[in-house]
């Protein structure tokens, strides 16, 4: 009987220990990737560099071999991005949550460097890089993140509970780097800061009635710094081109840069000129064509067809980041991850609706897709994050 | 602080909720882009890529009748630059780059001329930003390789072969020929010019502007593609241009350059030596300030030669330069406008050349060609004396002889009798229209008092006066002579009052106040020996001479041929034309014809002498002479020297050419003219060359 009894006892333990051992083997985190939110970034990045080959190489009545600087460099950053989203997927975000004050202190460091004319490039005017080995790093989009995960941890210590002060501390957060950042200058950066910080509250349980004090505190101090004359000239004409679209053919600045990438969007109409197959891009109309206005080689080359396809493929970027909030073990999760997609839906919408005139000029990057190593790093250290959300919710 | 409404759902539906809306707010906007306004972008962006670049395309050449270059095309070594490498495309500036200061200055070496210049020269052309722009034209070869050798040294800056218009026979025919010129923006606006675009060259003036649509090639057309620095990356179409069609004109290349030196030559003599004498007695130099001369075959109406003096050198328009430009047509000095084609754009009082006209009026008017009439040396109009040009009584003459002894009062009698019984249907109270002013009509029947298409641009109307005219000119000038009469000696109206019936210039203000409406018989008197108001050119009295020559026929003057293409064939034919025809019997035109043989060829006759040793059995030449009342000279206060004519034709007995010279303040019509009448048709017959001596100056 005994020997029965612990003989069964026993063998139920082993086997209950056996089915636990699976059952926590299948909470192991390696086995909650989210493999669509991972492909689709993958998606994305083909597709940018497919299109910076577009852009960079497809030149009218250039000879010689083609230029693949860029797609080179692009690849490269691409490798750098997969071993940073391996290292934010793998590292705990609890224990990234703990190192918030050491990353938003290195942030603030490098965006006072990046001021100092010896540290920071000068280009079109503003210090916003900084030369590393023959790679530039910008500060701003490693601010981002600091900014992101400094306010979430805040905001999680108060458990969707915050007063007055954590409020005002999360403000004061914010608004040193959005500073920095706006003396670079950079606006088109300092603006979404405050569009994180605006997310973050939202999700991270700050009354409405206060979001709604804030948004009005937020929309005065921009027309201030309007009226002020806090923002720089050839700034505001960026800003302001596209409500000033009457004057189609007018040559020089951004209205002219704007006229031609709704001209070679357009000229795609519904499937495109197909791949290096367009005029405007290729006779090098539009200035910036492998960067901030890479989505003029996807409207020109595939249509209303392929502006759709690279839409929908950040719609499901952002339903696999609205999900993972959904899912977080904790509120910090949520809140980091809310922040992330706030993050890629506005970019998105920044970048894509400047080139067809519904959004105001800024220098914002299309994520995954305009060349530029630090933007695309920095989105695989996101994904790498939403992932370390993903797949510690049982943990 | 416990928060009622926090719920994480809700807020990320809320944050999903704003996520949605800017996708559909993308995706709406990209709708309407490229399925709605797609079209409308995509020909924008062949626009965008596309452009045309013209090369101009030679124009035609000019031809005299023997088939010889008057004007023609030369091609020149240019320099030229692309602009926009150079130059801001909004400013217009020099672009603020080392590189482009650099290049400017080698360019600047290299051509000898100051960088400002330089940029002048490419800022102030107007032309296509596709089409170079000429900085250097006629460089020397070493310029041209020096460029091409090192693209290295020069971005920007291209040799050229550049089409030129260029003259092979120097001055001749420079009134004719006329000039080209880029087109102005008023010429844009015109229906005429309507394919043109600005920078294009077109006639500006002569042949060149007549006949510009035969001798404008078509402009080759290169479709290209472009990028956004507007630098060419692909070629789509090339149509190379096409030379225009060669023009040959009328006219006789060696009578034109004899005729041009003769004229020049009478005008120089005539300056150096000639005296006239004036009605007061004082002598005074000729100034022959100008003059004009015509040779026209009566039978075609084709223009063989046409002289007119001062002139100018069509080569120094072509190369563009003002300062050529200010010197020859913006002056005002004696000599008057050398761009003025005296021949068909000035007009003269005809004086005796008139008496072809006035003979016809005459005949119409009712005399028969074996009536005679008076020449008595004065003749007595309404209280007023009209004298004749010489003190003689030359007695009773018929139309012929007043013709062959240009008399004068034979005509006062016949216009004054006429304008009588006009007068006497006025005072009946007949309309304007219903007065049969036949003199008047007579001149118009020749052609005088409108031009008579001759196929260069500027010909003038010149004026036949009558009583419509005089009613319009007095209605148009009579507040000014009101005021001119006021500010003198008080107001019209005080006129009568104030000034004594012994003030000289009683019947003038009167006149101007009061009479000028009328036309009266020392008006009509005045008119019958080409004074007074009559105006004519000198083409008008070829053309009436011409018709004189072939009994009633007015050919229209042409100086254009044949149209050839570039190969030589010909493209079209320019035929003559029958202006008008004049319905008159036989014995008229045997009348007045006798009547100008006689005045070269009878020993009375006013343009004898100057005729003396010419062949005229040989070749018979009728002719008139004339010796026009020029006015005031108000600087020199005293009578003005009168314009000179000579109007001739011959053989009398089967013309073949109407020769006509007038010399501005040249003296009498056989002092100055006729000797220059004789050498032309010394030339003209081929004999041997008189020297050009002053006639007798106390003849008309």
């Amino acid at each position: 009987m005994s020997d029965t009894y612990f003989g069964s006892d026993r063998t139920r333990r082993i086997q209950r220990e056996q089915v636990q051992s699976r059952w926590m083997r299948a909470y192991e985190p390696i086995r909650h990737l989210d493999p669509i939110l991972v492909a689709t970034a993958l998606v994305l990045t083909g597709i940018g560099i497919a299109m910076i080959f577009s852009a960079t190489t497809t030149r009218v009545g250039e000879t010689g071999a083609p230029d693949l600087s860029f797609v080179l460099r692009q690849l490269v950053a691409f490798g750098v991005g997969i071993v940073a989203m391996i290292i934010t997927a793998v590292l705990d975000y609890r224990w990234i949550r703990a190192l918030a004050p050491i990353l938003y202190g290195g942030s603030i460091i490098l965006l006072v460097a990046v001021l100092h004319p010896a540290v920071g490039t000068l280009v079109n005017g503003s210090r916003r890089w900084i030369n590393i080995g023959g790679f530039s790093l910008q500060p701003s989009e490693l601010a981002k993140i600091a900014v992101i995960v400094a306010v979430a941890a805040l905001l999680h210590e108060r458990r969707g509970e915050p007063t007055m002060r954590t409020l005002l501390a999360c403000l004061a957060l914010a608004a040193v780097p959005a500073g920095l950042i706006f003396l670079e200058p950079d606006l088109g950066s300092a603006i979404v800061i405050v569009w994180l910080l605006f997310v973050m509250f939202l999700v991270g349980g700050i009354p409405f009635r206060w979001l709604a004090g804030l948004a009005v505190g937020g929309i005065g101090a921009v027309v201030y710094a309007f009226v002020g004359g806090f923002i720089e000239s050839y700034q505001l004409e960026r800003l302001t081109a596209f409500l000033d679209q009457g004057n189609v053919g007018e040559a020089g600045g951004a209205l002219y840069q704007l006229n031609q990438s709704m001209i070679a969007i357009g000229s795609g109409q519904l499937a495109g000129q197909g791949y290096r197959q367009g005029t405007q891009n290729a006779a090098a109309f539009i200035p910036e064509n492998h960067t901030d206005f890479i989505f003029t080689i996807v409207g020109e080359e595939f249509g209303f067809v392929g502006s759709l396809v690279i839409l929908g493929l950040f719609v499901i970027l952002i339903w696999r980041g609205v999900r993972i909030a959904m899912m977080s073990r904790d509120l910090f999760g949520t809140i980091v991850s809310s922040a992330i997609v706030g993050l890629l839906g506005l970019q998105v919408f920044v970048n894509v609706g400047m080139t067809i005139g519904i959004a105001p000029i800024t220098g914002i990057p299309l994520p995954f897709v305009s060349y530029g190593g630090t933007s695309l790093i920095m989105w695989f250290a996101l994904v790498g994050l939403l992932l370390n959300i993903h797949m510690r919710r049982f943990s | 602080m416990a928060q009622d409404d926090y719920s994480p759902g809700l807020r990320l539906t809320v944050l999903t909720m704003v996520m949605v809306g800017l996708v559909v707010a993308l995706v709406s906007r990209l709708y309407y882009l490229q399925v709605l306004a797609g079209d409308s972008f995509e020909s924008l962006a062949v626009q965008n890529t596309t452009t045309q670049v013209t090369s101009e395309a030679p124009r035609g050449r000019l031809l005299t009748s023997d088939g010889s270059e008057l004007v023609r095309n030369r091609i020149a070594l240019a320099v030229s630059v692309e602009r926009d490498r150079f130059l801001d495309r909004i400013t217009g500036e020099p672009l603020d780059d080392p590189q482009v200061q650099a290049t400017l200055e080698r360019l600047a070496a290299l051509l000898d001329q100051p960088v400002d210049e330089l940029v002048e020269s490419m800022q102030s052309l107007s032309r296509s930003v596709f089409r170079p722009v000429p900085v250097a034209v006629d460089v020397a070869p070493e310029v041209v390789f020096s460029v091409q050798e090192h693209p290295e040294l020069f971005p920007g800056v291209v040799a050229e072969r550049l089409p030129i218009r260029e003259y092979p026979q120097g001055q001749t025919a420079a009134h004719l020929v006329g000039y080209t010129g880029e087109i102005t923006e008023g010429e844009l606006a015109d229906e005429r010019w309507l394919d043109f675009d600005p920078g294009d060259v077109i006639g500006k003036a002569g042949m060149e502007r007549v006949y510009d649509q035969a001798l404008q090639g078509r402009e080759g057309v290169r479709r290209i593609e472009v990028n956004a620095s507007r630098t060419l990356v692909g070629e789509i179409s090339n149509t190379p241009p096409v030379r225009g069609n060669d023009v040959m004109l009328t006219l006789d290349l060696e009578l034109q350059q004899q005729v041009e030196q003769i004229l020049a030559e009478g005008i120089a003599t005539a300056r150096e030596d000639f005296v006239f004498e004036l009605n007061d007695g004082t002598e005074v130099p000729v100034e022959a300030t100008g003059g004009a001369a015509i040779v026209m075959d009566p039978t075609t109406g084709a223009i063989r030669a046409m002289a007119s003096n001062p002139t100018f050198d069509p080569r120094g328009l072509a190369s563009g330069s003002s300062e050529y430009f200010d010197y020859y047509f913006d002056r005002d000095d004696l000599y008057g406008d050398p761009g003025v084609n005296r021949a068909v754009g000035a007009t003269y009082p005809p004086a005796s050349v008139w008496k072809v006209a006035s003979g016809l009026g005459a005949l119409r008017d009712g005399l028969s060609p074996n009536d005679e009439v008076g020449c008595p040396p004065t003749l007595e109009v309404g209280g007023r004396e009209f004298d004749n040009w010489n003190d003689e009584d030359e007695g009773e003459m018929d139309l012929a002889a007043a013709l062959q002894r240009s008399c004068d009062t034979f005509f006062y009698r016949l216009a004054a009798d006429q304008w009588a019984q006009e007068r006497a249907q006025e005072e009946e109270g007949a309309d304007v229209d219903d007065i049969d002013e036949v003199y008047a009509d007579a001149a118009r029947e020749f052609g005088f008092g409108d031009t008579v298409g001759l196929d260069i641009p500027g010909e003038a109307t010149g004026r036949v006066p009558d009583r419509e005219w005089r009613l319009d000119y007095w209605f148009e000038t009579k507040d000014l002579s009101i005021e001119e009469g006021d500010s003198i000696n008080g107001s019209c109206t005080m006129a009568n009052e104030v000034l004594s019936s012994g003030d000289p210039n009683y019947d003038l203000y009167r006149d101007l106040c009061d009479f000028g409406h009328i036309w009266r018989g020392g008006d009509a008197v005045n008119m019958s020996i080409g004074q007074g108001d009559v105006l004519v050119t000198p083409l008008q009295v070829a053309a009436a001479y011409g018709a004189v020559a072939t009994r009633g026929t007015v050919m229209r003057p042409h100086l254009g041929e044949q149209i050839l293409d570039p190969s030589g064939d010909v493209v079209e034919t320019i035929e003559p034309e029958t202006y008008t025809t004049i319905d008159a019997p036989d014995e008229w035109w045997d009348e007045l014809q006798q009547g100008l043989e006689d005045v070269v060829m009878s020993e009375e006759g006013t343009g004898r002498v100057p005729f003396d040793g010419f062949p005229l059995d040989e070749y018979p030449i009728a002719g008139k002479t004339g010796t026009g009342q020029a006015g005031f000279d108000v600087e020199e206060d005293r009578e003005q020297v009168p314009y000179s004519w000579f109007a001739s034709y011959a053989p009398a007995d089967d013309p073949q050419y109407v020769v006509v010279v007038v010399i501005e303040r040249g003296g009498g019509g056989s002092q100055t003219s006729a000797p220059i009448v004789r050498r032309i048709w010394e030339e003209i017959f081929d004999l041997r060359a008189t020297q050009i001596e002053a006639g007798p100056d106390d003849v008309d």
